[in-house]
């Protein structure tokens, strides 16, 4: 068997991915130290590093984790725009609709929040990105774009003005 | 392995969001993806994840469309909007397969489908890339004719784009097949007009997604006129607004 090194290793896998550089950059990074785990053990042991590598991305699969590794964090880069660019909108439709009076005026503050539907959004805002997707840096932002949607609300009173 | 990088919850999959997935596999992957139809490769799952995230980014986008207006304009928009590209697939699909047949292509009707749908999810993605600038002029603007022709020029673009990709998913599927190639090509353009015409007069048929301002709510609008003529109307209202002011 040709000796292989762990950049090589890595460069088999990078080649199979499609993410954005920086989950890329970050999976690969996680890769090279299990590899360098397993090379380190095996010079522990004694052993051969250069069959300790080669036994390890045997172990690994190149082919097969490179494909799964692009499924599951494919499917999981484009969650965040999406849910980025969604929700707000959502919630801003649901304050539009549930919130406020049907003619589009708003409550003053205290009526506002004294809404349970409001307090339920607000909630949702939250707990939606943060503990069900485990996007808690767009829960962040989300929660930010709520209240901002919701002074946006308050302070014209009105958007049903055509 | 265990793998800690953005590693996602058990609630993707449990809700089905990962069909959302399919999103970025279309954008950043495009020519593997146009592959793996052509090969057949997991077709149905594609379609499924395909056709859920298009009616889910529609329906957000109708109901912006719809609540500058009222809550049943809202909720009649997001529900009119998918059905309008859906009916529109529907009318346009028999079409594009047989005439493709006929000249030599070896795609079966899933397959064509399945690119129109990759056209669509390109399309209803970038819709609702549009939609916070919608809210931000629904809510900053008072001009209902203005607003039309947003919604058009959105629509225009987005629709425009995934008429592009579907251009190149074609192109792909139909690389290994040479015989009647340039005239599957011209088919092809032909059928995008095709498309896009009776996209429009569907849009119109199924009228409105808006609502006019002081009318009361209408699921639909008596027909007449044509969608061309209103775009025309609104552009010289909005124009002569602005010269009168």
């Amino acid at each position: 068997m040709d000796p292989i090194t762990i950049d090589q290793v890595l460069e088999n896998i990078s080649r199979r991915l499609h993410l954005s550089k920086e989950t890329e950059t970050e999976v690969l990074a996680e890769i090279r130290t299990h590899l360098e785990d397993a090379v380190a053990d095996a010079a522990r042991r004694g052993e051969d590093e250069q069959a300790a590598l080669q036994q390890a991305a045997a172990e690994f699969g190149i082919e097969e984790a490179g494909d799964e590794l692009q499924n599951v964090h494919a499917n999981w880069e484009a969650l965040g725009p999406i849910g980025l660019t969604a929700l707000p909108v959502l919630f801003a439709l649901i304050l539009r609709w549930l919130v406020f009076a049907p003619d589009g005026s708003a409550a003053n503050w205290l009526q506002v929040l004294d809404q349970p539907v409001f307090l339920t959004l607000a909630i949702a805002a939250m707990i939606i990105p943060a503990y069900l997707l485990h996007l808690r840096r767009l829960a962040l932002v989300g929660w930010g774009v709520f209240w901002l949607l919701t002074i946006i609300f308050v302070v014209f009173p009105s958007i049903n003005h055509w | 392995m265990e793998n800690s990088v953005s590693e996602p919850s058990k609630a993707i999959r449990q809700f089905g969001f990962q069909d959302f997935g399919i999103i970025e596999k279309i954008l950043r992957n495009r020519k593997d993806f146009f592959h793996e139809i052509h090969e057949g490769i997991e077709l149905p799952t594609k379609m499924r994840a395909m056709f859920i995230s298009s009616v889910c980014f529609f329906a957000l986008y109708g109901a912006v469309m719809g609540s500058s207006h009222s809550l049943w304009q809202t909720l009649s928009s997001a529900v009119k909007l998918p059905i309008l590209f859906m009916a529109t697939l529907i009318v346009c699909v028999p079409s594009l397969y047989f005439f493709s047949l006929l000249f030599g292509s070896n795609q079966s009707l899933g397959q064509s489908l399945a690119v129109i749908l990759t056209a669509f999810s390109v399309t209803s993605v970038l819709l609702l890339s549009g939609a916070p600038i919608t809210l931000f002029f629904l809510l900053t603007t008072s001009q209902y004719q203005f607003f039309k022709l947003l919604n058009v020029a959105i629509f225009a673009i987005s629709g425009l784009m995934g008429i592009v990709f579907l251009y190149q998913g074609m192109k792909v599927m139909s690389g290994s097949e040479k015989e009647g190639a340039t005239t599957r090509k011209w088919v092809l353009i032909f059928w995008m007009f095709v498309y896009a015409f009776v996209g429009s007069q569907m849009a119109w048929t199924i009228r409105p997604f808006i609502g006019a301002p002081g009318s009361p709510f209408e699921l639909f609008r008596q027909l007449g006129g044509n969608f061309y003529g209103d775009v025309l109307r609104s552009l010289g209202e909005f124009l002569g607004y602005l010269i009168v002011r």
